[in-house]
């Protein structure tokens, strides 16, 4: 008994051996960086020549951007919405595509190469140089016609196809490094599963459902981290241009730019709360639990 | 013996290709789909190369949209001058000082050097996270993600402060320190990704391993490691891009050097020079750019379609 007791202190050990660089690095560069920025949160804080000034408010700042500022609930909830809709419509489309240019078919090193395209350019500032010249967007698309066309539609078929319209450009222009995770996904799925499984008489869209889709999830979860991160953290996030704003106005300070900051933090975690749960089967969370008990 | 088939949609039945054309045939909603998309990721890329070699009259010229009549270098020159690509050395400094003078040495360093790195150290945390067991790990997997949650727009005041500390402004290790601790530019994702392939490596070669007496570390590093391929070119590649596309960092980073995609936002027409418009400047100094990346995509790509069959895992 004794020793095998040892044994798992060992490997507990081991084990911890191999996060203990990356425990470093998130106490300097980020564990230190967010508490001293709810520090602040929790001051007023004032430029003085060559040192910043502290004098404490308690969560005044916190209570000025829920209960004052109008903007900032506002554009908290409009973000929340957004990501809610965006989200599992850009996953989808990079679902589909990487199902598409993972068949083989002649040619397809061409079209891989032509879909990094979207990781190149959305990840800088690229696209904003290239929509300021009118590129990258689809004039039939913002046509009267699409629209009048997809309003005719009705019913909630309509209404996504609308919503889809309106969203395009995001969704084709944001899911490139999805569908590259999907695709490096799709080649951990074992072949043979495959074969077996058309030994056993399965059709196309069994082998989909209860092959790729539920060997994709644990990148899927991945993917859909990845999209609510990048939205959130966009440039034109409409809650980080407050925030900048705020950083470098000296009547309202840095305190109460990271009080806002704290608050959009909070809001990035409820969401990825609920992405988790949505996922923790394929995490391995819930096992987990049950072993422990049993 | 007939192939596997690849994971696809069942829409696009594959193999099975009678006669070529049949097969061309069976496969033409795919590519017709697949056409309409790249054509609207491409011709970005298409406007891109033509403005940056049309002449001030091509660009009002309609009849010159795409090819220009009069090709002109002058908007890539003078935009490989603007930007700084190449080092120009002065006598009176060292080589160190004059390299770091060239926009495209610094955007190299701080594109490779953490790119390469982390490919390994997130590894290592990666593993960790999804085969071994250590104290606090649910903890730790919760503040994993957070790491990555966080925009440095909002801490970006105290996470200057650390590097001024630590003394790593203005030098490309203020990129690659963070990515010696698995940290750094989205390093945190990383080592999600890492996660999530590891837990998918079938258990048996690690037994296999472990049987023969190897120790944790040597199992990871000379089996896990090299199973994780995939993991790997996804790491390497969007680490590449993310690290030369980065403005914001460097920009808090880098005070007296500059990368190319810094040198891309501030790039400007000389004055009183009414030979090249903005615009085909502009889209020069993005074909520039974007070259260097999209070459090495090229020739990384191919590790993408290795399927795992040819690491070695067979059930």
């Amino acid at each position: 008994m004794r020793k095998s007791w040892n044994y798992e202190k060992k490997q507990k050990l081991v084990g911890f051996s191999f996060v203990v660089p990356w425990i470093i690095g998130f106490g300097v560069f980020t564990a230190f960086p967010l508490f001293y920025c709810l520090y602040m949160a929790l001051n007023k804080v004032q430029f003085v020549t060559d040192h910043l000034e502290m004098s404490p408010l308690g969560f005044a700042n916190f209570h000025k951007a829920l209960y004052e500022d109008a903007e900032i609930p506002n554009k908290l909830m409009q973000t929340f919405q957004q990501s809610l809709l965006i989200v599992p419509l850009i996953v989808v489309f990079a679902l589909i595509m990487a199902l598409m240019l993972n068949s083989k078919f002649p040619g397809r090193a061409f079209y891989r190469a032509v879909f990094f395209l979207p990781v190149m350019l959305t990840s800088g500032n690229l696209i904003a140089t290239l929509t300021s010249q009118g590129q990258g967007s689809i004039s039939v698309l913002q046509s009267g016609t699409a629209a009048a066309l997809v309003a005719g539609i009705g019913g909630s078929l309509g209404e996504t196809l609308k919503v889809v319209l309106d969203n395009f450009l995001v969704i084709l222009w944001y899911s490139g490094v999805q569908m590259l995770l999907l695709i490096a996904g799709m080649q951990s799925i074992n072949p043979s599963t495959y074969e077996a499984a058309r030994i056993d008489g399965a059709g196309q869209w069994e082998i989909l459902w209860t092959i790729t889709l539920p060997g994709l999830m644990p990148f899927l979860f991945i993917c859909v981290i990845y999209t609510i991160v990048d939205q959130f953290t966009a440039s034109f996030n409409p809650i980080l241009e407050v925030i900048s704003h705020h950083s470098v106005n000296i009547s309202t300070g840095y305190g109460y730019a990271s009080a806002i900051a704290w608050l959009y933090f909070l809001v990035i975690l409820l969401i990825l709360g609920i992405v988790i749960l949505i996922f923790r089967k394929s995490l391995g969370l819930t096992v987990q639990r049950k072993e422990k008990k049993a | 013996m007939k192939k596997p088939p690849f994971p696809s949609l069942p829409f696009f039945r594959q193999g099975g290709g009678q006669t070529p054309l049949g097969a061309f045939l069976r496969r033409l909603p795919l590519y017709l789909i697949l056409t309409a998309f790249a054509l609207l990721y491409l011709e970005p890329v298409l406007y891109m190369i033509s403005m940056s070699f049309k002449s001030a009259t091509d660009i009002t010229d309609a009849t010159a949209k795409w090819i220009p009549h009069q090709p002109t270098l002058v908007s890539l020159r003078y935009a490989f001058e603007a930007m700084n690509v190449w080092p120009v050395f002065l006598e009176d400094r060292g080589l160190w000082e004059n390299l770091m003078r060239s926009n495209l040495v610094v955007s190299l360093l701080t594109t490779f050097v953490p790119a390469l790195i982390q490919v390994y150290t997130c590894a290592i945390a990666g593993y960790a996270f999804a085969r071994l067991t250590f104290p606090c790990k649910r903890l730790l997997f919760v503040l994993l993600l957070t790491s990555y949650i966080i925009p440095p727009q909002t801490v970006f005041m105290p996470l200057t402060w650390v590097f001024r500390s630590l003394g790593v402004i203005n030098s490309p290790m203020s990129f690659i320190l963070p990515a010696l601790f698995g940290a750094g530019l989205k390093g945190s994702l990383f080592v999600i990704i890492y996660m999530q392939f590891f837990k998918k490596l079938p258990a048996q070669l690690e037994e296999a391993a472990y049987i023969d007496g190897a120790s944790t570390y040597k199992v990871f590093f000379t089996v896990m490691l090299p199973l994780a391929k995939p993991a790997r070119v996804t790491v390497f590649l969007f680490s590449m891009v993310w690290h030369w596309n980065e403005t914001y960092l460097t920009g808090l980073f880098y005070t007296r050097i500059g990368t190319l995609a810094t040198a891309l936002d501030a790039i400007k027409l000389p004055e009183n020079d009414y030979s090249m418009t903005i615009m085909a400047v502009k889209m020069a100094a993005a074909l520039i750019f974007v070259l260097p990346m999209l070459v090495i995509y090229l020739f990384t790509q191919r590790s993408f379609t290795e399927s795992i069959e040819r690491t070695g895992i067979v059930e």
